[in-house]
């Protein structure tokens, strides 16, 4: 496509882009549309923590959007246009799968089939955003908001970009059960190679494996800087699995130990997500 | 401003946005309307039919509290002359806060010689 400036797109080029939005959508959601603890959640989570989850997903939408999403050149009016617009159609998306699956229907409440939509939607929402803007061309002619794309990303990008990364993958595995017996059952210790080897395994995905724009995304950098940065991955994966475990109401009342190991536990997940998903969802 | 957008991405937009917003109104108005209050379980059986296995009665619980309840067991007995003549149970995964569920029990005798008395004996919270 020519690269024409301030050029308005033909509705085919729109209908494109929402159908790689809805395939983006369905394709990191779909474990989460088919989990009962998700479904559950809908009806046992309260309005107000329905609202600050939404309103989560929104600032990283906000985020990704403007970072690395559809247009990288657009300006913060359009940024947030398309972030209502993948939240709409992410509820659209959930609604309509939710209701395939059988899982709302007449008979409910609307409170209880409201949760349920909005809970899937908000991922159905993030994946809409990351399918937009990563499943389509290569070279779209658009220029980064920030100008160069070969510039050293910036530290905001890259926090926000690993963040939404941790959240596509931790966010499907947070709901099961399997969390909390791993958190319980396994001994301290070896919870402790878990997070030694998370880490380990962020480091490794982000500096050493060559992954493709892994050495474009990620500048080259001395000892010093890949030990901070890997910090600074696994401190975003703790914080995403403890904010996603909240919200999915698996902290309610447990001890503060038993809260600490399933972040850890989830970490792992998230720091996959928040390193190699972070080289997949961004270029 | 330089917003490029075709009529086909406005008209999305629009409805994206009345959706969206649509959707915090109902949650903001749930929240003003959503108390503290455990959940309350009214029991209700309907008419008994004739099956094979014996008389199926129907049953609906109602959660007319504020928290969902998990794991509701109901018991429905049938008395005559003050003394149990046959009892039934079901169990509930789930009632929602101001939501219904369904089920039904079967008893062997024929519930119109009794009176039939159905109550939630017990449930979980999350």
């Amino acid at each position: 496509m020519p690269g024409v400036e301030a050029r308005v797109p033909t509705p085919a080029d729109s209908l494109r882009e929402y159908g790689r939005g809805l395939a983006g959508g369905l394709l990191f959601s779909l474990p989460l549309l088919y989990t009962m603890e998700v479904w559950w959640e809908g009806f046992i989570a309260r309005p107000e923590r329905i609202l600050g989850y939404l309103g989560c997903v929104f600032l990283l939408l906000l985020g990704y959007n403007r970072y690395s999403g559809i247009r990288r050149d657009a300006s913060w009016v359009e940024v947030v246009i398309d972030s209502v617009e993948e939240l709409g159609l992410g509820i659209v998306t959930a609604a309509g799968t939710l209701f395939l699956l059988g899982r709302i229907g007449p008979g409910q409440s609307s409170g209880e089939v409201l949760g349920q939509i909005l809970i899937e939607a908000g991922i159905v929402a993030i994946g809409f955003s990351v399918g937009t803007a990563q499943l389509g061309t290569q070279d779209d002619g658009d220029e980064g908001f920030t100008g160069d794309d070969d510039e050293r990303p910036s530290f905001g990008k890259e926090i926000v970009i690993a963040t939404c990364g941790a959240v596509l993958f931790a966010a499907n595995i947070a709901p099961t059960e399997e969390i909390v017996v791993i958190a319980i059952e396994t001994p301290p210790g070896r919870l402790l190679g878990l997070a030694v080897v998370s880490a380990l395994v962020g480091m490794l995905i982000l500096y050493f494996s060559n992954f493709i724009q892994a050495g474009r995304l990620v500048a080259p950098q001395s000892g010093v800087q890949i030990a901070a940065g890997t910090v600074v991955t696994y401190a975003i994966a703790l914080v995403v699995s403890a904010a996603i475990l909240w919200f999915f109401g698996r902290f309610d009342g447990l001890a503060a130990g038993v809260r600490i190991r399933q972040i850890i536990v989830l970490g792992f997940p998230a720091v996959l997500g928040a390193s190699a998903g972070r080289l997949l969802i961004q270029r | 401003m330089n917003v490029r957008k075709n009529p086909l991405e406005w008209t999305v937009f629009a409805a994206a946005l009345a959706i969206v917003a649509g959707c915090v109104a109902m949650l903001v108005s749930m929240m003003l309307r959503t108390g503290d209050a455990p959940p309350e379980l009214v029991v209700t059986v309907g008419r008994a039919e004739r099956v094979s296995s014996g008389y199926r009665v129907p049953v609906q619980v109602r959660n007319d509290g504020d928290e969902t309840a998990e794991q509701v067991r109901v018991d429905v007995t049938l008395e005559s002359a003050g003394e149990e003549q046959e009892r039934a149970e079901l169990t509930l995964a789930f009632i929602p806060r101001r939501s219904q569920r369904h089920g039904f029990v079967v008893f062997g005798r024929d519930p119109q010689c009794c009176e039939i008395t159905a109550r939630a004996v017990g449930f979980e919270t999350p």
